[in-house]
């Protein structure tokens, strides 16, 4: 069960803080930190050093004697301008030849990193600009949104644009103050969510993005906000709701999936993970992917409420794209817009560097 | 048992939390795959939570989804932007589940007329975990980042584990 020392290594990522009034680097939290993991008996290998400023020799010696680890093995982290430089910097710093030495492991192709190189060069090398509203209730914390946000940077890349993104509290928003809060955007995302609050806000800004044409993409709640919104003001079904929000509303054009309805334990037992959806083609997002069959990754429990597909298509609301095995809805769209799309899944979830074309989040950037 | 190939990198963290311990192993991942290598990046959690799935974003930010339907750490969602390969269940493992195996096993019978403890119930059951995904030779490097801080009372059982694993040559 045990792996064996040539096979073992720990790096111990550190921080050396810089005081300004004094004009220096602080080792001390360095030193104390990998004390205690001396006294658990644990001697790191490599040390990162997290840092503002570069790292003078003298500092590294410093940090090596004491640390009892090789010169060359104390590697600088500068913070860097975006997450993807990183990579680079640490190749700069030799992390990848310290590590390959100590595990006595050798290369089997020359360092390939020219995909990577070109993503950032698209990535710093805009020649448009699009300020783009996340419109949420967990915007004081931007982590809560990681996904997408980074979905946004690979799909910037992708189409050399800038994206710009502005992260929106749903529960400031009301009819009086849309247009103003939500002024000088070129798109509009309704971010994913759970519970009632900041929901009638969302319900104003997909009024708002239909009404005014703007690019709209609703992502799980915000896909279900605008079936609502379509509910309430196409077609006619007031006081239409889901009943996560509205228990007793009179249309619930979004409910509880079947299977959901007997789950009593709330951890791990949402409709969880990759599940297929067909597009029917000639719709926006079949356009977007460019083929008919795509697999997306899905957190919800609640779904568009079939008995009501017929009224909103009608009102022309359409379900463009439905999971072949239940007929649940997973992709709906306005036709008469610009770009109106909302999905049941999370297409931010498989956005990475190298997939070039981002399919929805592309398309909508593009818009 | 541990496929004899396969190298384990632990990354742990020191001084402060945030310093991007996810970050800087999914950059190490990278630089490793761009040689060539097959490398994956798993992450242990010191929290009781089984999974992340109940957690307020506000607290944790966002439950990343894998493939599989595991809800994860947001650290996940940056191993896979990296190295655009898949993650799965086995690649995020928190102190509540490793308890909740344990604990499993004790009602089981699995320990048989045993005294339960950290060590080395726990320690054992953190071991298990941290080569599972060696086990079937798939992976050159099994990058493992320790959540949380050195020192911290919750990582405890995580480091010795750590240490241990090096040992006892197998």
């Amino acid at each position: 069960m045990d792996i064996g020392v040539n096979n073992f290594l720990v790096i111990h990522l550190t921080l050396i803080p810089y005081l300004a009034a004094a004009k220096e680097l602080k080792t001390k939290p360095t030193q104390h930190s990998v004390k205690q993991l001396l006294e658990a008996g644990i001697q790191p290998d490599i040390l990162v050093c997290r840092t503002e400023h570069h790292l003078p020799t003298e500092v590294k010696k410093k940090l090596a004697l004491f640390c009892n680890v090789q010169l060359n093995c104390v590697i600088e982290a500068m913070d860097a301008e975006t997450i993807y430089d990183v990579p680079l910097l640490m190749k700069k710093e030799k992390l990848d030849e310290r590590v390959m030495t100590k595990l006595k492991l050798s290369s089997r192709v020359n360092t390939d990193l020219e995909q990577w190189k070109e993503f950032l060069g698209r990535l710093k090398n805009p020649t448009q600009e699009v300020t783009i509203g996340l419109i949420g209730k967990y915007v004081s914390l931007p982590d809560a949104y990681k996904s997408i946000i980074e979905a946004f940077i690979h799909a910037g890349a992708a189409t050399e644009c800038k994206v710009n993104l502005r992260l929106i509290s749903s529960e400031e928003l009301n009819e009086e103050n849309i247009s103003k809060k939500l002024e000088e955007l070129d798109g509009i995302l309704v971010a994913p969510g759970f519970g009632e609050r900041g929901f009638e806000g969302k319900i104003q800004t997909v009024k708002h993005a239909r009404e005014q044409q703007i690019p709209f993409f609703g992502i799980c709640l915000g896909m279900q906000v605008a079936v609502i919104e379509a509910a309430r003001h196409l077609a006619g079904l007031e006081g239409a709701s889901s009943t996560e929000m509205h228990p007793d509303t009179p249309h619930p054009v979004i409910g509880l999936m079947e299977d959901q309805k007997q789950v009593v334990n709330l951890g791990g037992t949402m409709r969880l993970g990759s599940y297929i959806c067909e597009l029917k083609k000639g719709t926006k997002a079949y356009a977007a992917y460019g083929k008919g069959k795509v697999s997306e990754r899905h957190r919800h429990r609640y779904e568009l409420n079939n008995d009501y597909l017929e009224t909103l298509e009608q009102a022309g609301l359409h379900a463009s794209g439905i999971n072949p095995d239940t007929g649940l809805v997973e992709v709906i769209e306005l036709k008469e817009h610009p770009w109106f799309v909302g999905t049941q899944f999370h297409p931010e979830y498989k956005s990475t560097v190298l997939t070039l074309i981002l399919y929805l989040y592309a398309s909508f950037v593009q818009r | 048992m541990a496929s004899s190939s396969t190298k384990y990198i632990f990354i742990t963290g020191g001084v402060t939390s945030s310093l991007g311990k996810g970050i800087i192993a999914a950059s190490l991942a990278k630089l490793l795959q761009a040689r060539g290598l097959t490398v994956t990046i798993q992450k242990f959690d010191p929290y009781l939570n089984i999974d992340p799935g109940t957690l307020n974003p506000y607290e944790h930010g966002e439950c990343y989804v894998t493939e599989d339907g595991a809800e994860t750490d947001l650290d996940l969602g940056h191993y896979e932007r990296f190295l655009d390969t898949p993650t799965s269940q086995s690649n995020n493992v928190t102190t509540g589940r490793i308890y909740n195996n344990v604990i499993t096993k004790e009602r089981k019978g699995e320990y048989l007329g045993k005294t339960v403890q950290v060590i080395p119930h726990i320690t054992d059951e953190i071991k298990r975990n941290f080569l599972k995904l060696g086990e079937d030779g798939k992976f050159d490097i099994v990058i493992t980042e320790i959540g949380g801080c050195v020192g911290d009372i919750e990582s405890l059982p995580f480091i010795e584990a750590v240490r241990q694993v090096k040992w006892t040559s197998g």
